[in-house]
């Protein structure tokens, strides 16, 4: 399986929102959509799944134009919401049905994702009567339910189909420590299940740990784009943590390295290259400077989202 | 048509769910008991409202006749409606008895004129009667016609003669159009079955246009459609809704229907007639050739009205617009409403035949007009087809816009940029 994006267009009036956005997934994994607010990820999304009307370009499923009938894809919006008056079963079983999982699998795969998703006690809710007896209640409505409840009841819709693309829009934004794992859990899960998975993300820690492959988008136009490790590699180790037993500050100016932060001896340092990291723990050395810490890294993906785009609002 | 049939699959599916919520609703419930008690109460309200004159029905049940003439009475004469009985009471006894509290009684005394020595008939009732004045005087002409007739058996004239002589010699009074167009109905049938089909066709779009407003923004509110429409497309989306409130909205018109049928059965009974209440007359006098006119006409106009409504709704930015959104479809369904109202009274001519192909009045105009014979079914069929390629070009227009326009956040959407998305869509 495959899927390809090619030369996905989108423009209203003279304003060009998504210029030319090419890519592709040969394999199951985690593909990266990352760019600015108003870069143009959520269009691309929304024209990828045939939303929007575009005005170039195409995405193809196994060659075949995806759609409805070509892909069972499962879809996680950015823009979030539930019927706020209707029960939380009705939902979902209403969601199921539309993709075709109705009557007894949608009971089942409802129950097994409600267990998953920790959230049983809203579904499946208990009350007393007068006479002491625990009996089954009607699930509770969406409004009844936080925020973070919701988003859980939302990812439910995405997974009830069992699709094979999962996409998966800002899946962690608002969502506190806990259930962050609790949804990294299960898009790992996904992943060992040879999913096919587009995430759009601002964090870029959670981007590192899924994806491999990712597209930075700025004002509508694609900015970087490849495997995440190659990236990395082709802009070299230039991130050096220090830590010394004495203030060496004047010296790594010295050598030509810029100090990030310092604090107590310990530096976070961006050298132009591993020669002059090399040089600057030569002359450490030379000076019988006691070295607790030289560690040398490749950017981390916040920087180079930061240098591609030039703002550095991405957590906006 | 393979298009338009993976545009609408799905529908089923939205459809039962927009069903399964609303008669989940207590509002639902509400409004269908609103319905039900409403049009009892208000026929119930017209018909004691309504001038006794204008009652068909009788109220007289029990008529006594005071015979002071020679003559012997055959009183199977008389309709059966009510039971009549000559009485030997004296007219002052059976006036105390009508007085006292006897509604639906009537005297007639036949007695000689002191100074002419003719025979009169004369009717009276009690200060509380329920019996109109026409009534009465009715029952006191039908017992003059037994004294005639009883003094014609009296001078040996036999049964045929009788019926010769006593054959009565109608009046009529003839407008010089009824005299030209004898086959043409006329004005006030005209006028009540018009207006009654207006109202009827005006209360089941009013109520379509506010219902599929309220979902279609619930809807986008709640910003759940980009999921909604992995799923589905958004013409069956919005298909699944309109046939969801269609159901609501006839399932609101049955109550209304039982109201109107239970009042008048109860009224029956009491012996009131609410026929002159116009809408159930004109209801009353369909038959089922009629039934499927009506039925193909006002679903046609549904649907027509139905999408201007989703549309207007998707055009929203949030449900404080709602108002703003029906306004739109509910001008197109007044003035209809005013054309069908207007044209009601109007007679058969070429301003009735052009309105009756018009899209969207001819909802309100076309069917009434055709079954009142002054329109041919050429005209009905093609203000079928004008109506049915006017709602595939909306379904059309929406197919285009509708998904756009409910991921669409910000201002409201105006014409102009409707069209402009509808120009985008087709590029896709």
């Amino acid at each position: 399986m495959s899927l390809i994006v090619k030369d996905l267009t989108k423009k209203y009036g003279e304003k060009t929102v998504v210029d030319h956005l090419s890519f592709a997934m040969e394999g199951p994994g985690v593909y990266a959509l990352l760019g600015t607010n108003g870069a143009g990820k959520t269009t691309s999304i929304r024209m990828m799944l045939g939303m929007l009307s575009r005005d170039g370009g195409e995405t193809l499923w196994n060659g075949a134009p995806l759609s409805l009938e070509t892909c069972n894809v499962g879809y996680l919006a950015e823009e979030r919401g539930l019927y706020p008056k209707y029960t939380l079963m009705d939902q979902l079983k209403y969601f199921a049905s539309l993709r075709g999982v109705e009557g007894a699998e949608a009971d089942k795969r409802i129950r097994y994702w409600a267990r998953r998703l920790e959230v049983e006690e809203y579904l499946y809710p208990e009350k007393t009567t007068r006479q002491g007896k625990k009996m089954s209640a009607p699930s509770l409505k969406a409004d009844q339910l936080s925020k973070g409840n919701q988003q859980k009841i939302q990812l439910m819709m995405a997974l009830l189909p069992d699709p094979e693309l999962l996409i998966l829009d800002e899946p962690l934004s608002g969502l506190d420590p806990v259930n962050t794992d609790l949804f990294k859990g299960i898009i790992r899960e996904e992943i060992d299940k040879g999913k096919y998975l587009i995430m759009s993300s601002h964090q870029m820690p959670t981007v590192e740990e899924f994806c491999t492959e990712i597209t930075i988008m700025d004002r509508s136009r694609t900015v970087l784009q490849g495997n995440l490790n190659e990236i990395k590699k082709s802009y070299g180790r230039v991130n050096l943590k220090l830590k010394t037993d004495e203030d060496v500050g004047d010296l790594v100016r010295a050598s030509g390295a810029r100090i990030l932060t310092e604090k107590e001896n310990e530096y976070e340092i961006k050298v132009q290259g591993e020669a002059q990291a090399m040089y600057l723990l030569r002359e450490l050395t030379e000076r019988k400077v006691t070295v607790v810490t030289f560690d040398l890294q490749e950017p981390s993906l916040h920087e180079i989202f930061v240098e591609k785009v030039g703002s550095g609002d991405e957590n906006a | 048509m393979k298009t338009l049939k993976a545009e609408l699959a799905g529908t089923g599916k939205v459809f039962r769910f927009s069903l399964q919520q609303y008669f989940k609703s207590a509002a639902t419930y509400v409004m269908l008991a609103f319905m039900l008690l409403g049009t009892s109460a208000s026929i119930f309200m017209m018909s004691m409202g309504m001038d006794r004159g204008m009652s068909v029905g009788s109220e007289a049940r029990n008529l006594y006749i005071r015979n002071e003439s020679p003559y012997d009475l055959d009183l199977a004469q008389l309709p059966d409606y009510f039971t009549a009985e000559l009485t030997d009471k004296s007219l002052e006894e059976l006036l105390e008895q009508l007085d006292a509290g006897e509604t639906s009684g009537v005297a007639v005394e036949i007695a000689a004129d002191e100074e002419t020595g003719q025979w009169t008939a004369t009717a009276y009732t009690g200060e509380k009667t329920g019996v109109t004045g026409s009534e009465a005087s009715n029952l006191a002409a039908c017992c003059a016609a037994l004294v005639e007739q009883a003094r014609y058996e009296a001078l040996g004239v036999d049964p045929a003669q009788i019926a010769v002589a006593l054959a009565p010699v109608s009046v009529d009074v003839m407008k010089e159009s009824t005299y030209r167009f004898p086959d043409e109905k006329d004005a006030s049938t005209r006028q009540i079955g018009g207006s009654a089909y207006s109202i009827l066709v005006f209360m089941l779009i009013s109520f379509t246009t506010s219902f599929i407003v309220r979902a279609v923004v619930q809807e986008k509110t709640s910003r759940l459609v980009e999921v909604l429409m992995v799923s589905v497309k958004p013409l069956a989306l919005i298909t699944g809704k309109i046939l969801g409130a269609m159901c609501l909205v006839v399932a609101g018109m049955i109550c209304a229907g039982l109201g109107l049928f239970a009042t008048r059965t109860v009224m029956g009974l009491m012996g009131r007639d609410t026929g002159a209440a116009g809408l159930g007359a004109f209801l009353g006098s369909l038959d089922a050739g009629g039934i499927a006119v009506v039925l193909v006409s006002v679903v046609l106009g549904y649907f027509s009205f139905s999408i201007v409504a989703g549309i207007s709704g998707a055009c929203c930015s949030g449900e404080s617009e709602t108002e703003n959104a029906s306004g739109g479809a509910m001008l197109i369904a007044m003035v209809g409403y005013f054309a069908g109202m207007g044209t009601a009274v109007m007679r058969a001519g070429t301003a009735v035949s052009i309105l009756s192909v018009v899209p969207f009045l001819s909802v309100y105009i076309a069917p009434s007009r055709y079954l009142m014979g002054d329109i041919g079914f050429g005209l009905l069929a093609l203000s079928w087809v004008l109506q049915a390629v006017v709602t595939l070009l909306l379904a059309k227009v929406c197919a285009a816009v509708y998904g756009a326009l409910l991921i669409h956040r910000g201002e409201k959407v105006g014409l102009g940029q409707v069209l402009r998305m509808m120009k985008g869509g087709a590029k896709a």
